[in-house]
């Protein structure tokens, strides 16, 4: 627990770090009114949100970031304090790489897989394109974990149904609206994205099985040159 | 210089001696499980007041005892290599040695008896294992009863019946448990008839055992007869409490079949836990691996008291595990080793007064662990508890843990009394720390619905003013957004 707090400071500390710069005029900040309205109308009409997104051009980079750092932080604190009777007992938690690796890493590695994936197909995404339609998806989730993990603390464990059925909400609109994300950013039929997201995610195991291998291997042959010359200068 | 370097080397001998013997006394492996199944340090539970060897009691050593049963008045060991049962009092004083008995007229030995088990109705019940056969004898040996295997339909002819553990039920019901037999206990009436087999242990259905009955469709049936089949595994021990309710141990069963309780329609009454997490029910929570294989628990013996406690005997790691009526553990004492205190191969347990007897079969010995004020503190809160005294037992439980701040039973029974007492927010606290979910739920609810009764006056007027300020704000934010839509600032500021 205490190098989890230690890395929720380091955040928080470096927000405040840009939020000086951005005062002080160091960092610009480029949200415009418009991308946090296309944001929002996500929640309304999402195709509509996705096609401005792609060629009104109205969505931001930065705005998007901040979803992912959100993801990021709202699990950070969701895991630690999250009710009794429904978070992972202390010994089980996840650490806070765990959980780097499975918001703002999954949201990273998705976007580089369906990019690579998109190319092969003749998709029309671009890499940011992607990147951004995929972090504005979260929108529903970054709304409702909030609510859960506040809900969790009145929740008695007959009322866990509900709490269940408020994460798979939370988790089923952040893939649909990925999903709808990826048919307006790579203008394919529906059984062509279903396919592509399966090979994505194929993709992503491919990727993480060659980094392992890489991380292995590449670790051996440290470990080699060292006893080499241990051996020979020692 | 001679004559300082001898000082010099008698102090530091003498440091180290005390050093040594600090050591001694903090050593103690005695432990527990915490509420997140975590193994910690705990106060020793049980003693070894003394170790009864064969040679106290008879002129003989033991060999290879099987078998212990301590009666109101006698304590019986089944001496199996020796083909004798030696009976004493109570102060491990010789009564008698029964190395044979008197079947119509004529003098009948015994060959490795496994099993003892003196019923209520006054008759000694034993397991002639090697013969085949199960005794009830009189006072004057004469053999009343007997059990024999005729009317079994064992797994194959060759398997022969060879009971190793018997238990008599208060009508004279006796129950046979033999290694070999798996089909459940063997049920014998009061005249020594056969009448069946008694609650088998079940073979779950698993999707590797669908796949290979799949496989073994495509065989012949010659090939099938050499497969091995998926069968039932037998119990292999059995006591039958003063409660009336019988306990069966069990070795590399499915988990919580290690140990049961069975009502009289063979259902097991016993509960695990329901913080259980890990897939072990009973024994050691943490796993461990020899030589790259899992070590877990197997059981061979088992003893309830009147009060529903039960010890069971774990010959793996040669540990004794102690269990409320609810399985939550209570303690943990033996261990593998030679010195007193520890056990090589416990394959009995019984109850002498408040003490604990452990047949040892490797050492030749009963070990007699006593309890240390701790336990009797626990036992004591435990009974309170369970009689209803509430408060009374909260105050039993603050002792234990003024001794084991860690005691798990002890937050969550301190929990529920609260609860019984209307304390509800305390009650959490202690039933979190005693991870104890369901009434840690039924103490939420309570709470939660005190907690509205007395602040409905401002929370109803907070929750109109936040819902009403919510609306306006969306709404403001909306048309904010959209009258931005129609200026050209992209940038924004």
């Amino acid at each position: 627990m205490g190098d989890y707090m230690e890395y929720l400071k380091k955040i928080f500390k470096f927000f405040i770090y840009k939020c000086s710069q951005i005062k002080s005029g160091e960092a610009k900040l480029s949200i415009s009114k418009d991308s946090v309205y296309t944001l929002f109308r996500l929640i309304t009409h999402p195709l509509d949100a996705f096609n401005d997104i792609k060629y009104e051009g109205k969505a931001s980079l930065a705005l998007a970031n901040i979803m992912v750092a959100l993801f990021l932080f709202e699990r950070l604190i969701g895991e630690a304090c999250t009710a009794y009777l429904f978070g992972a007992p202390e010994a089980e938690r996840m650490g806070f790489w765990m959980i780097l690796a499975t918001t703002a890493g999954l949201v990273l590695i998705w976007s580089i897989c369906n990019w690579a994936v998109s190319t092969l197909f003749d998709g029309e995404g671009a890499f940011k394109e992607i990147w951004i339609m995929t972090a504005y998806s979260l929108l529903p989730y970054l709304f409702l974990y909030p609510i859960s993990v506040a809900l969790s603390y009145v929740a008695s464990s007959d009322e866990a149904v509900m709490l269940s059925v408020l994460s798979v909400i939370a988790v089923g609109w952040t893939l649909i609206l990925a999903f709808l994300g990826m048919i307006v950013c790579q203008q394919f039929t529906v059984s062509k994205t279903v396919i592509l997201a399966v090979v994505t995610a194929l993709a992503i195991f491919a990727l993480l099985f060659l980094g392992l291998l890489f991380f292995s291997i590449s670790q051996q042959i440290v470990s080699f040159i060292r006893n080499l010359s241990m051996e020979i200068f020692l | 210089m001679k004559r300082f370097l001898l000082i010099t080397a008698v102090f530091l001998l003498a440091l180290l001696q005390l050093s040594v013997s600090c050591g001694a006394i903090t050593v103690n492996d005695s432990y527990m499980y915490d509420e997140d199944n975590r193994s910690y340090h705990a106060p020793e539970a049980y003693s070894a007041e003394k170790i009864v060897y064969g040679e106290d009691i008879t002129d003989s050593a033991l060999r290879n005892p099987q078998d212990l049963y301590v009666s109101d008045t006698n304590i019986y060991i089944a001496d199996t290599e020796n083909n004798r049962i030696i009976v004493t009092d109570l102060d491990f004083g010789l009564v008698e040695v029964i190395d044979y008995v008197i079947e119509n007229g004529e003098q009948s030995e015994f060959f490795a008896p496994e099993g003892v088990f003196y019923g209520k109705d006054g008759l000694l019940y034993i397991c002639d294992t090697e013969n085949g056969r199960v005794v009830a004898i009189d006072k004057n040996r004469n053999v009343v009863r007997k059990m024999l295997g005729e009317n079994l339909v064992a797994v194959n002819e060759s398997i022969q019946f060879k009971p190793s553990k018997v238990a008599v039920d208060k009508d004279s019901t006796v129950y046979v448990v033999a290694p070999d037999i798996y089909q459940g206990i063997l049920q014998y009436n009061e005249k020594g008839e056969f009448m069946g087999f008694f609650a088998p242990n079940e073979v779950k259905v698993t999707i590797g055992v669908k796949l290979i009955a799949m496989w073994k469709d495509i065989f012949s049936d010659e090939q099938q007869d050499k497969m091995e089949k998926n069968l039932p595994l037998p119990y292999n021990n059995i006591y039958i409490g003063k409660n009336g309710y019988i306990y069966t141990t069990a070795a590399n069963v499915e988990v919580g079949d290690e140990i049961k309780c069975l009502n009289a329609l063979g259902d097991n009454i016993l509960r695990t836990p329901q913080t259980l997490r890990d897939a072990v029910a009973f024994g050691d929570l943490e796993t461990s691996y020899e030589n790259g294989e899992l070590i877990s628990s197997s059981f061979t013996d088992i003893h309830t008291d009147e009060d529903g406690i039960f010890c069971a005997v774990d010959s793996t790691r040669c540990r004794i595990f102690q269990y409320d009526r609810e399985c939550n553990m209570i303690s943990i004492f033996g261990g593998r080793g030679d010195e007193k205190g520890k056990l090589e191969k416990p394959v009995a347990i019984e109850k002498l007064g408040d003490s604990y007897l452990v047949l040892d079969a490797d050492r030749n010995c009963i070990t007699v662990f006593s309890p240390t004020d701790y336990i009797v503190k626990v036992h004591n809160a435990l009974e309170k508890y369970n009689t209803g005294l509430y408060s009374e037992s909260v105050e039993e439980w603050q002792e234990v843990l003024k001794l084991n701040s860690n005691y798990v039973i002890a937050y969550r029974s301190i929990g529920r009394a609260l609860l019984q007492e209307g304390d509800f927010k305390e009650a959490m606290e202690m039933l979190q720390k005693g991870n104890d979910p369901y009434f840690y739920s039924i103490a939420l609810k309570e709470y939660r619905k005190e907690f509205v009764r007395y602040n409905l006056v401002w929370m109803l007027p907070l929750a109109v003013i936040l819902i009403v300020g919510l609306i306006f704000a969306v709404k403001f934010i909306r048309k904010w957004l959209i009258s931005a839509k129609k200026g050209i600032d992209r940038n924004g500021d």
